[in-house]
Parts: structure tokens; C-alpha cells; sequence
């Protein structure tokens, strides 16, 4: 194909001119690019929170929390601490470790006769900053540990951090396994909120390690719909590519109201690649703007919705989306006769 | 500044069933304004282009010559500078800007584009307007525009499509005095259906209507 003699610089400065220049055609799309970067960050922010909330709330619920443990009370079974505990840490684990009751204690000033149960410090990391754990419902909060009596002894104290409620952590006393605790009769696994409780349920029995009769695990929670499967499969995950879409269609349109300034570029002597990358540039500086309204957006709403790389990946989606499709339905113009286009008007 | 003849020799433009002329000669002096006649759907614009290089011909040729002893080259767009029927401008742009773009395009720095553009809106007549917006221009001004793209673009052989259609006898002149002073940097070809503009032109070539062809 012929090619003209442009210089790289000034074509540029053609773009930017015919783009941002006072009384632009193009101005419209501009406004438009700005308004559909900055509302899709928003949309997906607020999206991403709404649904992060809905996990936090099922998980203080218990869902992905399991417990293994005996299939059948008639057949009791024990669980190798060491094996519940080594799952901690593992991918998709967030914490794991035993529990059992342990009766009642007398815990000073907290008060008497209060339910105790005994936790891994690998189940409940708190754990080991203190000798026991307080219920949140058992006594005033205290920022630091503080010395409690229990049974006769002085003991660091602080209150138990948040978890599911059934863990039991809120109204009772926490205790750490005693040294030769070897076994137990349940094993509880947080898993990640990410993981799929199917999948992992059968992988992590296996690594358990069981004497005297068989054990099954189950989910704290069963919710009858899952959060991450219907954010992940929710219709308005594609807004921000079907702004992309329209964005496209009204610079295709804009552009193609320019024929016959295109046409002056051509009869001018402009070559027809010199035109498309004139036509590329102008559409990248408009998807530019949507991206970086995109990205601003995303910045700004930062502080409430703690991860901007989500909506600012989506805005970049968006920006290339729309340039795509926005080149394929106007770069013709660039190959047509000048004749022809200067008639279109 | 050099300037080119044009010679079509047994040209022929088809669509299809639908012939547009064929069997067509003409001889198109260097340095001088040809008029170029003939009825609607005679085929002017579609030989324009043919000479320009934006169309391909079913057969002959058209040849360019820098002088009557050199050898024939063929078309070539980078060497034409085409001036269309109506007004097409970057409306929103100066009248600098749209002329400009013509000694952009050939390479030129933007200073020198600036100078070739300002030189050849005096040269039209629209001096005064540099920094006017075009879509601010009336049609005769518009087509002045156009000319300066054209002279500014110092290419050797212009071509104008119906330069005078929608403007009055004044204008007109205007404009046929202006292709005149141009010949001195190029060759001109206009077609035309004014007879002004065919009064005020160095020579004539004529073209018919085909009457083969589909419906």
C-alpha cells in the first residue's frame, strides 16, 4: 500500500486536535467515554462489595466451616490432633484445628460455672498470645489481655476474636489442647471463602488421621445458594463490555458522520494506512479517557471498597471492547475511494 | 514548479454489464486548464479518478509524461491533488489547518505547512480568514479553500470535480480566474457542465453518454 509523507508526531497531533480540539464531533464520545468508565468502577465496586459483605455473613454463619467427626455417636472415633493441625496453613485453609468441651470453670472476675471448651491454637490464633480465650458475650470488651483467675491459677485472658457462632467462642471460655492431648473427637477446617466446600470435604478426610471408627465431615452452614458461584455467574458481570459495546457503536457512528473529513485527508494526499492509524490514534484516545475515568473512579472509590484492581481491570475490558469494535466497524472508511467518501455527507 | 501531460489512450471503465465509456482518448497539456465536458453519467468523475490512480481501468491506459520526450509513467494519487464537487472541509478546523494538511501529508514540518498553506490562501484570495473556521466559510469560500489544498499540496496535476457546481456567476469567475493563475504550478483538469468555466479554459475534451450497458 502507498504511503504518504506524515510524520509520526504531527499525525498524532492531528488525532488529538480532531478529538479534543474546540467544537470536536468527537467531544460527545469523549463525554460519553467519561460517564461509562467512571459508572462501570462504580457498578463493579459496588457489586464486589455487595457480595463480600454476603460472604462475610454466611462465614459468621459458618459456611465453609467443617466438622469432622464420628458418623455415629454409637461409635465414637479419634482424630490425631497432629493431622487436624497440620492442615492449617494448607491451600485454601484458613485456619484448622481441634475442639472439644471441656465442662465448666470458674473464671475470676469473668465469673463462675462457665462453659469451657478446649481449641488448637491453630484453629483460634488469638490463642497464642494468651492462656485462654473470653467469650465476647461473657464480659466487657478489653482492647488488651488482661489477668483473670482460673480455678486457682492467674492467667492472661483476652477476648476471643470473631468466628462462626457455632464454634462456641462467643459465650464461653477457650481453652488451649493440654500437652497430651493426642486425640480428639472433632476436627473443625475454615476454609477460605473461595473454596468449594465439595471439593475439599473428601480431600481433606483423607488426611486425617482416625482410630476406632470412621468419621464424616460437614459444613457448619448449608446455604441454599452460593454467593461466589452467583457473583461469578450474575447478567451484569457483562455491563461494563456492553458499555464497551455501545461506546463502539457511537464512535463508529461519529466517525462515519466524518466521511467527508476523511475524505479531505485522503484527497489531501493522505495515504489510506495514514488514515487508519489517524482513525486508530482518535479512537485509542477516546478509550483512553473511558480507561482512565475507569481507573480515577476506581482510586477514589478505593477507600470504601478496599480493592481497586477489580473495577480497574474491568474499565481496561471496557476500553478494549470498545476499541476493538469500534475499529472494525470504521476502519473501512479508511480503504474506500476519496471520491466516493466526499459524496457522503 | 513542474507540471505533468496527461494522455488517456483507448480507456475503458466497466461495472459489471454497465459501461461507462470506452474506446477513449484525450490529450491533457501540461500547464494549462482542460476543460472536461460531457453529459451526467458520461463518466467525467470516474475518468478523474481514473487519472488520479483511485480507479482502475478495464482497459487502455492514461499515461503521465513530465515532458512530451519522457517516458510514460502511469498514475499516481501521490502525484495528483483532487479538488471535489461541494464543499468537504474539517468543519470544526481553521481554514489553516484544513489547508495544511495537503504539505503535511507530502511531509512538510509543520512551520513549513503553515507557510505553504498561508501562501496559498493568499494566492485564493482568503487571506484574511486564516483562523475563521470552515464550517463558518460560504460555499464559493469553501471551494477557494479547496484550490489552496490543492496548490499548497504542490503536486503537479490537479483535478477538479465539478469546482462551480452551487455557487453563483461571480463565484465562478472567481474560481476560473483562480485555476488560471494556478497553471503556472500545475496542470489543471476540471470537468464541468459551466460554461464559464469552459469559456475561461485553455482547451476542451469532450466526452458521450455510452448507451450500452443494463439499465
Amino acid at each position: 500500500m502507498r504511503r504518504d509523507g506524515w510524520r509520526s508526531g504531527l499525525l498524532v497531533r492531528e488525532a488529538v486536535r480532531n478529538v479534543f480540539g474546540r467544537g470536536s464531533r468527537m467531544l460527545a464520545v469523549v463525554a460519553l467515554a467519561v460517564l461509562a468508565g467512571a459508572g462501570s468502577s462504580a457498578f463493579v465496586a459496588l457489586e464486589t462489595r455487595t457480595v463480600r459483605q454476603e460472604i462475610q455473613d454466611l462465614a459468621a454463619d459458618g459456611r465453609n466451616v467443617l466438622v469432622f467427626a464420628a458418623v455415629s455417636d454409637d461409635a465414637p472415633a479419634r482424630i490425631e490432633r497432629a493431622s487436624c493441625e497440620a492442615l492449617a496453613g494448607q491451600h485454601g485453609i484458613l485456619s484448622a484445628g481441634i475442639l472439644e468441651p471441656a465442662g465448666e470453670i470458674d473464671v475470676m472476675p469473668v465469673g463462675t460455672r462457665l462453659p469451657a471448651q478446649r481449641a488448637s491454637t491453630t484453629l483460634f490464633p488469638e490463642l497464642a498470645g494468651a492462656d485462654l480465650l473470653v467469650g465476647r458475650s461473657l464480659s466487657d470488651r478489653a482492647a488488651r489481655p488482661f489477668v483473670v483467675r482460673a480455678g486457682q491459677d492467674l492467667a492472661t485472658a483476652v477476648h476471643a476474636g470473631s468466628h462462626p457462632e457455632d464454634l462456641g467462642t462467643g459465650a464461653s471460655i477457650t481453652l488451649p489442647p493440654r500437652p497430651g492431648d493426642a486425640t480428639a473427637e472433632q476436627c473443625v477446617v475454615i476454609l477460605d471463602a473461595f473454596s468449594d466446600v465439595d471439593t475439599a470435604l473428601p480431600a481433606v478426610a483423607a488426611q486425617l488421621k482416625v482410630t476406632r471408627n470412621p468419621i464424616s465431615g460437614t459444613e457448619l452452614l448449608s446455604a441454599t445458594n452460593d454467593p461466589v458461584t452467583d457473583y461469578l455467574q450474575r447478567p451484569g458481570r457483562w455491563l461494563p463490555l456492553l458499555l464497551g459495546l455501545l461506546g463502539a457503536v457511537a464512535t463508529a457512528i461519529t466517525i462515519r458522520l466524518r466521511a467527508s473529513e476523511i475524505a479531505v485527508y485522503r484527497m489531501s494526499g493522505t495515504s489510506p494506512v495514514s488514515v487508519m492509524t489517524l482513525l486508530t490514534l482518535e479512537t485509542l484516545l477516546i478509550t483512553g479517557t473511558a480507561a482512565l475515568s475507569a481507573a480515577a473512579a476506581s482510586l477514589a472509590l478505593a477507600p470504601r471498597y478496599l480493592d481497586p484492581a477489580v473495577p480497574m481491570l474491568w474499565g481496561l475490558a471496557l476500553a478494549g471492547t470498545w476499541t476493538v469494535a469500534a475499529l472494525a466497524a470504521a476502519l473501512d472508511l479508511a480503504v474506500r475511494r476519496p471520491s466516493d467518501l466526499a459524496k457522503d455527507r | 514548479m513542474k507540471s505533468v501531460q496527461v494522455d488517456v489512450v483507448d480507456a475503458a471503465v466497466r461495472f459489471g454489464a454497465t459501461t461507462v465509456f470506452s474506446g477513449f482518448g484525450a490529450h491533457f497539456p501540461s500547464a494549462r486548464v482542460t476543460a472536461l465536458v460531457g453529459p451526467s453519467g458520461s463518466g467525467k468523475s470516474t475518468l478523474l479518478a481514473a487519472m488520479s490512480g483511485y480507479q482502475s481501468l478495464s482497459a487502455g491506459r492514461v499515461e503521465l509524461r513530465d515532458d512530451p520526450d519522457s517516458p510514460p509513467s502511469p498514475p499516481d494519487p501521490t502525484r495528483v491533488a483532487w479538488v471535489p464537487q461541494g464543499s468537504n472541509a474539517l468543519g470544526r478546523r481553521s481554514v489553516l489547518d484544513n489547508v495544511a494538511i495537503a504539505p503535511l501529508a507530502a511531509g512538510a514540518p509543520l512551520g513549513e505547512a503553515h507557510e505553504r498553506a498561508t501562501e496559498a490562501l493568499e494566492v485564493v484570495g482568503l487571506g484574511a480568514l486564516l483562523h475563521q473556521q470552515a464550517r463558518r466559510l460560504s460555499g464559493g469560500e469553501l471551494q477557494r479553500v479547496a484550490l489552496a489544498r490543492a496548490l499548497a499540496s504542490g503536486k503537479e496535476l490537479i483535478l477538479a470535480d465539478e469546482p462551480s457546481a452551487n455557487l453563483d456567476a461571480a463565484n465562478t469567475e472567481l474560481i476560473a480566474r483562480i485555476l488560471d493563475r494556478l497553471t503556472t504550478r500545475a496542470t489543471i483538469v476540471v470537468a464541468t457542465h459551466d460554461p464559464v468555466l469552459v469559456a475561461a479554459s485553455d482547451a476542451t475534451v469532450h466526452m458521450r453518454r455510452e448507451v450500452s450497458g443494463a439499465a
